[in-house]
């Protein structure tokens, strides 16, 4: 199993809310759109990173399973 | 089986209700609210939904099919009316709901004027049902007034402007956003929505909202007689936690919402989030927010403690942001409490004021830098000392944009 964020970046608002709450996972690019970071998911911790997805105002992450 | 009562419809109980199942717990959960669609998301009322381009299944913060999915019973249209923490129950109007733990989340509703009341064409905005009725109003208004200054009122004014009124707003204070903003930041944005066609007048308060033969309103009149023409008005004076309903239930309440501890807890088995709920910081004060982001985060703190038996608290500093005029305005922090600010560019497409207390950085208030925003918010949570921020000392390299300023 691995896991996948994926970031809808036309949903995305710059709001940051993800990576304060998962700052290994996420990051900000200059023009304020969220930078999912390469690192495996399945080393983080799940809840943690369910948390930072469901912080989202603008809804624009999503984590899916498998390749 | 345990089962989890939560009462109020909106951000704090969609996601305390959410984040008891990511953490696990799979006892019964049951949302109680008052209104008859389901948990839905507030900020766009003022904004998108307000100007027309989302609608009500844009707004629901979890759809239906969530709720099923995860065996998440709501119960719409069911007013809590009363609570017996000796019994373990909340009272509705018809009916009465057991619990394990409570949550309530009852939110905040708007301060009103003593005036106004019953006249066509005079709102507020705190509802669903409030935004239908602006939504509509607006379509065919002609001279919109926005009473209020704050954030609220100038996203109103902001979206109203948009769709074809004359708008003015009126706040009593000196500036607009003075109370939550420093005032050099609080004037290039409102000197913004003047070039934007808003006119803004302060320093003057409301006496009186008339209404013409047909009980619609007419004009506002200030305290200084002057009567300004109006076929829309748009309350908006800040608001006040939802708490009336917890009276004699012994419960500590009172003007400043439901006061709990760090981790959220009120009582045994009782918890509070969101706009209600005053928690206890880390100084030992009672803090009431009415941000999304700031309930949020106690709606997961207070999940996981319920399901995990933890007592995490929240931790980061508030965070809240404004859409209007075209601009995002970001706040880290709570700025009014600053008693030093320090300002690296003041234009209305990109402001930076950067806030301190005794050389311990605060937070900010952030208009157009993204990763500037997100790193303030990072570098208040961990209360940096303001030699360690960079942009404080660039900031500091040019001596015009320093302004220290009293607390108020």
């Amino acid at each position: 199993m691995s896991l996948r964020v994926v970031a809808d970046l036309d949903a995305c608002q710059g709001y940051a809310n993800c990576l304060v709450n998962a700052p290994d996972v996420f990051d900000l690019s200059d023009d304020g759109k969220v930078v999912v970071l390469d690192v495996d998911l399945d080393t983080v911790d799940r809840t943690l990173l369910d948390e930072a997805i469901a912080s989202c105002p603008a809804t624009a992450l999503r984590l899916v399973e498998g390749a | 089986m345990t089962r989890v009562v939560i009462v109020g419809g909106s951000l704090g109980a969609a996601k305390t209700a959410q984040g008891l199942r990511e953490r696990g717990f799979d006892g019964d959960i049951v949302v109680l609210t008052e209104e008859h669609v389901l948990p839905y998301d507030r900020p766009p009322l003022s904004k998108a939904y307000l100007a027309g381009v989302s609608d009500v299944e844009d707004l629901l913060l979890l759809d239906a099919d969530w709720y099923r999915d995860h065996d998440v019973e709501v119960r719409l249209g069911a007013r809590a009316t009363g609570l017996d923490p000796e019994r373990r129950v909340v009272l509705l109007e018809d009916d009465e709901v057991g619990y394990d733990e409570l949550v309530i989340a009852t939110g905040s509703r708007p301060r009103r004027l003593p005036y106004g009341a019953g006249l066509a064409g005079v709102h507020e905005l705190r509802s669903l049902a409030d935004a239908d009725r602006l939504r509509a109003a607006a379509a065919t208004a002609e001279r919109a007034v926005v009473i209020g200054g704050g954030f609220v009122g100038f996203e109103v004014a902001s979206t109203l402007s948009d769709r074809g009124p004359a708008v003015t707003v009126l706040e009593a204070a000196v500036a607009p956003l003075a109370r939550i903003l420093d005032t050099r930041t609080a004037s290039v944005l409102v000197e913004h929505a003047r070039a934007n066609g808003v006119t803004v007048r302060c320093g003057t308060g409301v006496a009186d909202i008339v209404g013409d033969e047909t009980d619609s309103v007419r004009a506002v009149v200030l305290a200084d007689g002057t009567e300004i023409p109006a076929d829309l008005v748009v309350v908006g004076i800040g608001a006040q936690p939802n708490v009336e309903w917890l009276e004699g239930s012994g419960l500590p309440v009172d003007a400043g919402g439901l006061h709990a501890d760090d981790t959220g807890r009120v009582a045994p088995g009782v918890w509070a989030v969101g706009d209600v709920s005053a928690w206890r910081n880390a100084d030992g004060a009672a803090e009431r927010h009415e941000h999304w982001t700031h309930a949020g985060d106690q709606a997961r703190a207070v999940a996981q403690n319920i399901a995990e038996g933890t007592d995490r608290i929240v931790a980061g500093v508030p965070y809240a942001w404004s859409d209007q005029f075209g601009l995002r305005i970001n706040i880290v922090g709570e700025p009014h409490l600053a008693d030093e600010v320090r300002h690296l560019s003041a234009a209305p497409g990109d402001l930076v004021a950067l806030h301190a207390i005794n050389g311990t950085f605060v937070g900010a208030c952030i208009v157009g830098q993204p990763r500037l925003t997100a790193q303030s918010r990072a570098w208040a949570g961990q209360r940096k000392h303001v030699d360690e921020i960079p942009p404080w000392t660039d900031a500091a390299a040019a001596a015009t944009s320093v302004i220290a300023r009293s607390t108020a």
